[in-house]
């Protein structure tokens, strides 16, 4: 079920208020039986996959840490062997469910070259919701016990749980065993009632649904027109619908982050932050230390550093890096858009290593001040613009609508529409259009607080006055209410011919 | 232990201020509209069990069926529960609803929407013809019958997520209670129809047609049950067919198979569009369009229906019961409306004059002339001299409430500004003296405004703007041309 849905909001309080009325022991059980549930909203079938992979690391865990015992050094053969299973037989079931349809058509696409028969598929396979979010974290778990960093689990509905917990298994974050597993573990010991983690956790929820009812689904009106407009509009819609993509996506995945948080938090698990103002990001390398934190760093951990990492030859680390992108990119959609979106942002930073002399010496050469606030906005708006530009690949439907879409930005100019009202008629009129700023406006108080003083917006609100916390969140209250996005497709004009 | 009261008591009130958000939006929201919800909404504010003729269907009831000349006439209390194009599904339902309140004397259906050709409305339908009543385990099951697409149950069943984005139509009447309706608890239901541009010439005759059509399922099924549900509480019904120049053959049809029904279940049905010349329809004057008739028509289809009840059922007589006064207060502002939709579809000049000073004591009128407003063809300074007015000596004129209250002369000299508030609406009247690069001399400029809406209509001629003081609503704003023998001009 999605957490914007009626569903959630009663699931989530009788949730809640069953795992703090039953006995601590058996909490766990409860959380697990409703994560089943909440993950069968979207088909029931699903939650055989989900359990084959968890039965799956579940056992692999076991293993290596049994072969482990048995043989009392580093990494036997066993051991590799084992995890080498696990990981291949979890990709394996990814690579069907999500590549597979992919793979096919690209294969045929290279018979069709050499003049053979098409190959065929006789199945038709949806992809599972979140199926690489929690392979990934189920993964991770395997490749923790494996390196040692944690003992395996014995308990299997605790690792189910750990798999399955609904407030992140869709969307992330990616959770690690060291942090998750170790709370469900610690479930007994934590306290039921703790006012400002229940309210905070409440707080992140309400901020997260406005993002996403009140900016991203909004603003993404005007981004699917400009996307599927854009052979007839120029420069500037075309920035705008980049731009607002941008935008969108951080409040549609943020937003998901945020609610999960909360959630967690309301039921006393913390789970690890996500996002941290990624566009206020002064690098493309600052910027993957910022978004989606939680894939970033498990590529890092568990990609990255193994292929070697930055401690090797200076070609070696640029293919690591692409490498790495590449496959984040792929781990996104199976698309050639998505993996170009991950070449590109694997190519800026390959690029802007390479450059870092030049840029040095030229920035000595003008005596251009680097430690000022101008210098770090325009270090900002350079990174925020090579990252909307990257979003154009990951938004587009095909490579040649991509390219197109770039190629009339850049010779379609048009600054009559910023004057004549043009800017109004993509999708969003002047009234949608000012409660998309206003609301725009409020992400942007709440990511200069979290980058000023690194508060989340709860913590923010928390050490202020509760009046003026109370207001922030009533009025918080009334905009997701009124001006989220949600109802049935509902057209009140229809009202007009409805007089008699 | 004192902490733990404090934020017990700190979320007690944040929810309560929450909540009472909520509350205030939904308020705001929902729909009102008095061609669907209203008439349900206030079925609630009418005192229980004083309805005595209960006016269920279409807008062919609430347009059609006047209460205030059904009160006038024969101290009947009826009451319109009706809703634009219902489905008898919602009809039945509404019936169901009404009588869990009231005890009626009689149930009058108009049998309009038999002729319904679909089992499901469109959505946005459904929430007109069914968010107007309570919650109640009828209600929902109203709704599972009336709505189609299973996936917005739950935003139906919730309301707000229906009606939710409705941020960009909202109008002053949402934010007052009663839509802002001076009628306030005294509405019964009847939406006055003062359409009349739609000239015809003779009625449709279909006495011809005796061929017996098929209704749908669905449709008889709920004609029946409302039958049924009738005898069951032991209410006698009537049905209906209210006139109407669109009638065709195919609908007949329809009504034959009501009248089959009808006659099998042993209730009366008539079709009043046999009966145009006895009820003494006007074509030209008396119908709004080819659906419905105007209030003009209104009163005489009316008419014509209280003499039949009368002579077939008893209906008792309220005229002079404390209990009723409501009704009486409803006739009494059908009457003050009428009065002022008549005077604004007036278009001769002393008829005009004439009507609109019969009604002085009620309204406050602005009459200034503007530009060469002599000379139309028309001696307008007799017509303006014999209500006081004296064109030689003022511009301007404001009367309230038959006084004269403020005056212009006809050579403005200097500045002024008038303002009176009344209620409601504020009256100003603002002359000044500017200059102008052009002709290079100074000229006057006057402007009329009430709450905002200037009394400017004719450049050349006798402008005049009234509000009803009495209903709070500018009834009229009209300018006398000149150039065109003082014809009407309305905004």
């Amino acid at each position: 079920m999605l957490f914007n849905s009626i569903d959630f909001l009663v699931f989530f309080p009788v949730v809640v208020l069953i795992y703090w009325l039953i006995p601590k022991k058996l909490r766990y059980i409860w959380l697990l039986v409703a994560s089943y549930y909440f993950y069968m909203g979207w088909n029931a079938q699903y939650a055989l996959l989900i359990a084959t992979s968890t039965g799956i690391t579940y056992l692999c865990g076991l293993g290596i840490e049994w072969l482990g015992k048995k043989e009392k050094k580093s990494a036997t053969v066993g051991q590799k062997c084992v995890v080498a299973a696990g990981v291949l037989s979890n990709l394996g079931i990814l690579f069907f469910y999500k590549y597979f349809d992919f793979f096919l058509e690209n294969i045929n696409l290279a018979l069709e070259h050499f003049q053979v028969k098409p190959l065929t598929s006789s199945m038709e396979v949806l992809l599972p919701v979140g199926i690489s979010f929690y392979t990934f974290q189920a993964l991770g778990y395997m490749i923790d016990v494996y390196r040692g960093d944690i003992e395996a689990e014995k308990n299997p509905l605790k690792y189910a749980l750990f798999v399955s917990f609904f407030p992140q298994l869709v969307a992330g974050p990616i959770e690690r065993s060291k942090n998750l597993l170790e709370q469900i573990r610690d479930i007994p010991k934590t306290k039921t009632f703790v006012y400002h983690r229940i309210v905070n956790g409440l707080m992140l929820m309400l901020y997260g649904y406005f993002l996403k009812m009140v900016i991203a689904d909004r603003i993404s009106i005007m981004v699917d027109y400009v996307f599927a407009e854009y052979y007839n509009l120029g420069t500037f819609e075309l920035i705008a619908g980049a731009v607002g993509f941008a935008i969108q996506i951080y409040c549609d995945f943020g937003s998901y982050t945020y609610i999960a948080i909360g959630a967690a938090q309301v039921m006393g698990f913390t789970l690890m932050e996500n996002f941290n103002t990624p566009y206020f990001a002064t690098s493309i390398k600052d910027f993957w230390r910022r978004w989606h934190v939680s894939l970033s760093t498990w590529f890092r951990d568990y990609l990255y550093i193994p292929l070697g990492g930055n401690r090797c030859s200076k070609i070696r680390r640029y293919f690591n890096l692409m490498v790495t992108f590449l496959v984040s990119g792929l781990w996104h959609g199976a698309e050639w858009t998505y993996v170009i979106w991950g070449g590109i942002h694997g190519l800026y930073q390959v690029i802007g290593d390479l450059t870092a002399p030049l840029k040095k010496k030229i920035n000595e050469l003008f005596e251009v001040k680097t430690d000022c606030v101008s210098y770090k906005l325009g270090q900002m708006a350079v990174t925020f613009g090579l990252t909307a530009f990257a979003w154009i690949f990951f938004r587009a439907d095909s490579l040649q609508q991509a390219l197109l879409y770039i190629q009339r930005m850049a010779v379609r100019f048009n600054p009559w529409v910023l004057f004549n009202g043009g800017m109004y008629t993509i999708g969003l009129d002047r009234y949608e259009a000012n409660i998309l700023i206003a609301a725009v406006f409020v992400l942007l108080l709440a990511d200069i607080i979290r980058y000023r003083r690194g508060e989340r917006l709860d913590e923010f609100l928390q050490q202020q006055n509760f009046w003026f916390r109370w207001l922030v969140v009533i009025v918080m209250i009334v905009m997701v209410i009124v001006y989220g996005k949600y109802g049935p497709a509902y057209d009140a004009n229809q009202f007009i011919y409805f007089q008699f | 232990m004192k902490k733990v009261l404090k934020r017990i008591l700190a979320v007690i009130v944040f929810a309560g201020i929450a909540l009472g958000t909520v509350y205030y939006l939904n308020w705001l929201f929902r729909l009102k509209s008095v061609d669907g919800t209203y008439p349900a909404q206030m079925l609630y504010r009418q005192e229980e069990n004083t309805i005595d003729v209960l006016c269920l269907g279409s807008s062919h009831t609430y347009s059609n069926i006047n209460p205030a000349v059904l009160w006038d006439e024969y101290g009947m209390a009826s009451y319109n529960l009706a809703g634009s194009n219902q489905p008898l599904w919602n009809t039945y339902y509404y019936f169901k609803e009404a009588l869990k309140y009231q005890s009626p004397e009689l149930v009058v259906l108009d049998v309009y929407r038999a002729v319904e050709s679909l089992d499901y409305q469109d959505d946005a339908r459904v929430a007109m013809n069914t968010f107007g009543l309570r919650y109640s385990e009828d209600w929902k099951e109203m709704l599972e019958v009336s709505l189609e697409d299973e996936d917005s149950y739950m935003d139906y069943l919730l309301r707000y997520p229906v009606y939710h984005n409705r941020y960009q139509e909202l109008k002053k009447q949402d934010f007052f209670p009663y839509n802002g309706d001076y009628n306030r608890d005294n509405y019964k239901g009847f939406n006055l129809n003062c359409i009349s541009t739609t000239y015809y010439e003779g009625f449709p005759d279909i006495s011809g047609v005796t061929d017996v059509g098929i209704m749908t399922e669905k449709t008889e099924e709920y004609l029946v049950k409302i039958i049924e549900l009738a005898k069951e509480r032991d209410i006698p019904l009537l049905l209906v067919s209210a006139p109407y120049m669109g009638v065709l053959p195919e609908d007949k049809m329809i009504y034959n198979r009501v009248e089959e029904i009808a006659e099998e279940y042993g209730v009366r049905f008539v079709d009043f569009n046999e009966y145009y010349r006895q009820i003494g329809f006007n074509p030209a004057t008396d119908f709004a369009e080819s659906s419905h008739l105007n209030y003009y028509g209104s009163e005489k289809y009316t008419s014509f229906l209280g003499k039949y009840i009368k002579n077939r059922y008893d209906v008792t007589d309220r005229r002079g019961d404390e209990k009723y006064t409501s009704w009486e207060a409803n006739s009494e502002f059908y009457r003050m409306h009428a009065a002022n939709v008549d005077l604004m579809k007036t278009e001769d000049l002393e008829e005009y004059f004439e009507k609109l000073f019969q009604n002085k004591e009620r309204y406050t009128i602005c009459i200034s002339t503007a530009g060469e407003y002599l000379g139309g063809g028309y001696n307008i300074r007799k017509l303006l001299g014999d209500y006081g007015m004296d064109v030689s000596e003022e511009s301007l004129w404001v009367f309230r409430g038959g006084e004269l209250v403020h005056t212009l002369p006809e050579e403005i000299t200097a500045d002024s500004f008038f303002y009176e508030d009344m209620g409601k609406s504020s009256l100003t009247v603002k002359s000044e003296i500017l200059y102008s690069d052009m002709i290079e001399d100074y000229y006057p400029k006057t402007g009329i405004y009430i709450e905002g809406v200037g009394c400017d209509a004719a450049n050349n001629g006798v402008n005049i703007i009234v509000y009803d003081n009495e209903l709070q609503t500018i009834v009229d704003n009209v300018g006398l041309d000149a150039a065109n023998e003082y014809s009407f001009l309305r905004y």
